[in-house]
């Protein structure tokens, strides 16, 4: 059976569903593309409704038992990301278990986006390696691992002097 | 003024079709770095 028919003006439908879409990407932290890196925590424990997934990110709200939970996890790990401009999803099965996808956006898009940001990269490999991949280009600082606190308290020190030292 | 106003032409539409016809041009739209899904 065909659906019942709708009485619309057909360029005030798209305008309608175009200009929604286009708040809808506004809204989106990390939307225009922005590369993100995103993490996956899957379970197959027990999952939750749709009522409580909804609820999940407010502060003290818990499905464990008195004395379990301080229903603040999931609160602090929401504002973390936020902090950060990432993003985080929660998808979830009753019975099947529960993923929570988190979007970090790159460093690279946020020194795009901040360009005065003192960034400091953290790699397990060389260089030498990351260089030959082209990530490293002058003037971007590198932290090898694994490295001691002081020589990471160096490096921080040394690109911040370097970003005053600009004016920035 | 009123001449510069566009006509407003309402007529019966299926809406999942319109939409469904009109998918291509709201990705673009939004950009490829968000996921567009129609559930008709």
């Amino acid at each position: 059976m065909e659906p019942t028919p709708a009485l619309a003006d057909r360029q005030q439908f798209d305008q309608v569903l175009g200009n929604l879409f286009l708040n809808a990407r506004d809204a989106s932290p990390l939307a225009h593309g922005a590369p993100a890196i995103r993490i996956d925590v899957r379970d197959t424990g027990i999952g939750m409704d749709d009522a409580t997934r909804q609820q999940i990110f407010e502060p003290f709200f818990t499905t464990k038992g008195v004395g379990k939970g301080t229903g603040l996890g999931l609160a602090v790990v929401l504002g973390a990301i936020q902090q950060d401009h990432g993003m985080i999803e929660a998808h979830s099965a009753l019975g099947r278990g529960t993923t929570f996808s988190v979007f970090w956006p790159l460093a690279e898009a946020v020194r795009q986006r901040c360009p005065g940001l003192p960034v400091l990269f953290v790699s397990g490999y060389t260089d030498d390696i990351i260089a030959l991949h082209g990530f490293v280009r002058e003037g971007v600082a590198l932290l090898e691992k694994p490295f001691s606190p002081s020589v990471l308290a160096r490096k921080v020190r040394g690109i911040v002097d370097a970003r005053s030292a600009r004016g920035a | 003024m009123f001449s510069r106003r566009q006509m407003i032409r309402p007529v019966a539409v299926q809406v999942n079709a319109l939409i469904e016809d009109s998918l291509c041009h709201y990705r673009r739209l939004i950009g490829e770095g968000i996921r567009l899904e129609f559930a008709a």
